[in-house]
């Protein structure tokens, strides 16, 4: 089975990213100084280097010093340097703008189809996990028809046996499938939005996705790792939407992938209990992921996508 | 199990006389939501209206409505960014208030830790981390306190905002405790959520959405832990929604009104009005890196303690050459705080003629606040040599703000 290159086989990862602030400010102001430069530069370029900052960066090097995930989800690049600078003062002259993440330098309709590759991801995900069985029906207890995951193989997981309280346990299947309902109704929404500007809604529709996990834990892991993701590039994105209206609904999107994302990390705690919680809400501020970032968390669960700029070729218009 | 109500709030279930304040002050909403649960869930959840949310269904309905309705159907749009950052301010006050009081003494971690909220959880390390959760949201309201004042301090208006204001919250056990946590934090998100289109400085915008999402992060563990007890009723919903909520500028007044001591939604709203016509006591200015089509850039907000304009420098300015450098002028202002100063370039300046219309190429620009010192409206420094209409002082130096400029 083809694995994400941060989860190694037989490890439960628990996702580092964001896990205290103190070690992401410490790995922020580290790589601020390492950081390229990513000020005004164009989509094409920012995108056309990240093929060799991928090549440079070694991830499986990295993840076995730093740990599972580290490498793929915790080192920051350009985006995340500002935002641990911005963290430390607000009302510092020197603010970096949305540039500095690579969302300046997409245009608006670039921006929605990025959204809409990320949302179709997740539509897919969840579909692809528990169906397409409406959400107010009982779940089978196996699985339905070309579902990968049961009601029972949640509500009997490790992660849904945390709970004593039946109504959060058993609720446990229901929210994967309330969650899938909302990444579907994002697609709809920002097909909604390409159609009205005359642009191509089915957009990306023909990309194909793989979701290599094999147990429950490693399905919310990814889920984690794609709320995470979400939450913190609408947050960078949403000051570079230059259009009233879009931005009004970037905002709401926003806040449910944060709420999404908060969920995940209740759950997905360490198992055996007892070896500190996972944290929902690890920063005061959240964080942001520059346009790079986000495209190299996606590149391995895009069928026939080996690196970001082919993410690029995507998004970009004329 | 299943879920049938999945937009149904903590408040409407469990009938505590202090929720129900709250509920009435936003009845519409809670009753519309009630119905949804019969509609289904999912899409038919983004057709829910209220007071605020008649145009967040309307614009989820259709996301390609040409009459989409705007943020000033929820009230934001009429307010300045200091006075959105003032009432963001007010609501992060409270919020911090109310955690900073619980974990600091109200509330004991075996409080917390034994109470029934907290036994919902088998694993301990969910469970026993359930006061560190409340110490956290604390600090991250703390922070979300001083950053706000940050921004009215960089803008030249008073930090102090609000900080006299006092705030009461009538809860007598855990379980109330959590759910005016929950009330609070869903305001937050949705305050924040409807207020963010309404922002013009960019830098706000930015800020405001990193909170928001975090509201929106907290509201959700709280509300996977506010289940209704005993177990085996419909379990509470982190995410009721496709698309977050949005409350009006006088919801949020309504949600916020019983924990104000001494304030009635009135006066609330008369707070964040109070000091904006208020003169401020120093010149200052915020100049925004931006792009611009060449004829004129915008400068987000201007301190005119004496009224004046705000004048455009490139950066000959840096090489001495004060009055060559003018490529631009404001209108004249009253004294007070403008936001959204746009200044035309290459044309309007009394006594330049520019051989261009409009900025060729990127570089950065520097905005200067002037006096009218003959107080005849019209910008005289150049026509008079520099004798009149001067620039703002302080310290010695003129007051300015540079920003990067891009032509498109």
């Amino acid at each position: 089975m083809i694995r994400p290159c941060w989860i190694e086989a037989g490890e439960h990862p628990t996702m580092p990213d964001d896990q205290t602030t103190d070690d992401d400010e410490t790995t922020e102001r580290f790589e601020f100084e390492n950081a390229p430069e990513a000020d005004n530069e164009d989509a094409s370029s920012l995108f056309g280097r990240v093929g060799d900052a991928l090549d440079r960066r070694s991830f499986m090097g990295n993840a076995a010093k730093a740990g599972v995930g580290a490498a793929a989800l915790g080192t920051a690049s350009a985006g995340t340097a500002a935002a641990g600078h911005a963290d430390a003062d607000y009302s510092d002259s020197e603010y970096e703008d949305a540039n500095e993440f690579g969302y300046g330098a997409l245009n608006d309709v670039e921006i929605v189809r990025f959204a809409l590759l990320l949302e179709r991801l997740e539509a897919t995900f969840y579909t692809d996990a528990v169906g397409d069985e409406p959400l107010a029906e009982m779940g089978t207890a196996g699985s339905a028809d070309g579902a990968r995951l049961g009601e029972d193989d949640i509500e009997r997981s490790a992660i849904a046996k945390q709970f004593d309280n039946p109504s959060i346990r058993y609720s446990t299947f229901q929210r994967i499938k309330q969650v899938r309902d909302h990444e579907q109704a994002h697609v709809e929404a920002l097909e909604g939005v390409l159609e009205a500007v005359g642009s191509d809604p089915n957009f990306a529709s023909g990309v194909e996705f793989t979701f290599p996990y094999e147990d429950v834990g490693t399905f919310y892991d990814l889920a984690q790792v794609f709320e995470d993701t979400g939450a913190a590039a609408y947050t960078a994105a949403a000051p570079a939407v230059d259009t009233e209206k879009y931005l009004a609904s970037a905002a709401q999107i926003l806040a449910i992938e944060a709420r999404h994302a908060s969920y995940f990390r209740t759950l997905n705690n360490p198992l055996p209990p007892g070896s500190g919680a996972l944290n929902p809400f690890p920063r005061a501020f959240q964080q942001r992921l520059s346009v790079t970032d986000v495209a190299q968390r996606v590149v391995p669960f895009v069928e026939g996508v080996d690196e970001a700029s082919q993410v690029a070729a995507l998004v970009q218009t004329e | 199990m299943t879920d049938e109500q999945p937009t149904t709030e903590p408040a409407a279930e469990r009938s505590h006389e202090l929720l129900k304040r709250v509920n009435e002050q936003v009845g519409s909403e809670y009753d519309l939501l009630s119905t949804t649960g019969k509609v289904g869930a999912g899409a038919a959840a983004l057709g829910v209206a209220g007071t605020g949310t008649a145009a967040a269904g309307h614009a989820d309905a259709d996301y390609s409505d040409s009459e989409y309705e705007d943020t000033n159907q929820f009230g934001y749009g009429a307010l300045t960014d200091v006075q959105i950052v003032k009432f963001a301010l007010l609501l992060e006050r409270l919020e911090a208030t109310f955690y900073t009081e619980a974990v600091g003494g109200r509330l004991g971690e075996v409080d917390v830790e034994s109470s029934a909220i907290a036994q919902q959880l088998a694993n301990p390390s969910l469970r026993y981390a359930t006061f560190q959760r409340l110490k956290q949201v604390r600090d991250h309201e703390q922070t979300h306190v001083e950053a706000l004042e940050g921004v009215l301090e960089a803008v030249g208006s008073d930090p102090d905002f609000g900080s006299d204001v006092e705030f009461e919250f009538p809860y007598e056990t855990v379980g109330e405790f959590y759910d005016l946590a929950q009330v609070f934090e869903d305001t937050g998100v949705a305050a924040y959520t409807t207020a963010a289109p309404a922002i013009d400085t960019e830098k706000y915008l930015a800020s405001a959405v990193r909170i928001h999402a975090v509201e929106g992060r907290h509201a959700s563990y709280l509300r996977t832990l506010n289940n209704p007890l005993p177990a085996g009723s419909a379990a509470l919903n982190p995410f009721p929604r496709a698309f977050q909520l949005k409350l009006s500028v006088s919801d949020v007044v309504g949600r916020i009104e019983p924990f104000v001591v001494g304030a009635d939604a009135e006066d609330i709203v008369g707070l964040l009005s109070m000091d904006e016509s208020a003169v401020p006591d120093t010149a200052s200015a915020t100049f925004e890196d931006q792009s611009t089509d060449g004829s004129s850039v915008t400068v987000a907000s201007a301190a005119l303690p004496d009224g004046g304009f705000v004048a455009m420098h490139d950066s000959s300015l840096l090489d001495g050459n004060v009055a060559g450098s003018v490529i631009g002028v404001s209108e004249k202002y009253d004294a007070g705080t403008v936001m959204k100063v746009e200044v035309p370039l290459y044309s309007g300046v009394p006594g330049s003629d520019f051989d261009q219309s409009a900025l060729q190429e990127d570089q950065t620009l520097i905005a200067m606040p002037h006096k009218d010192t003959n107080d005849n409206g019209t910008y005289d420094f150049i026509t008079s040599g520099g004798e009149a209409d001067g620039a703002y002082v302080q310290d010695g130096s003129a007051v300015v703000d540079d920003a990067e400029i891009s032509v498109n």
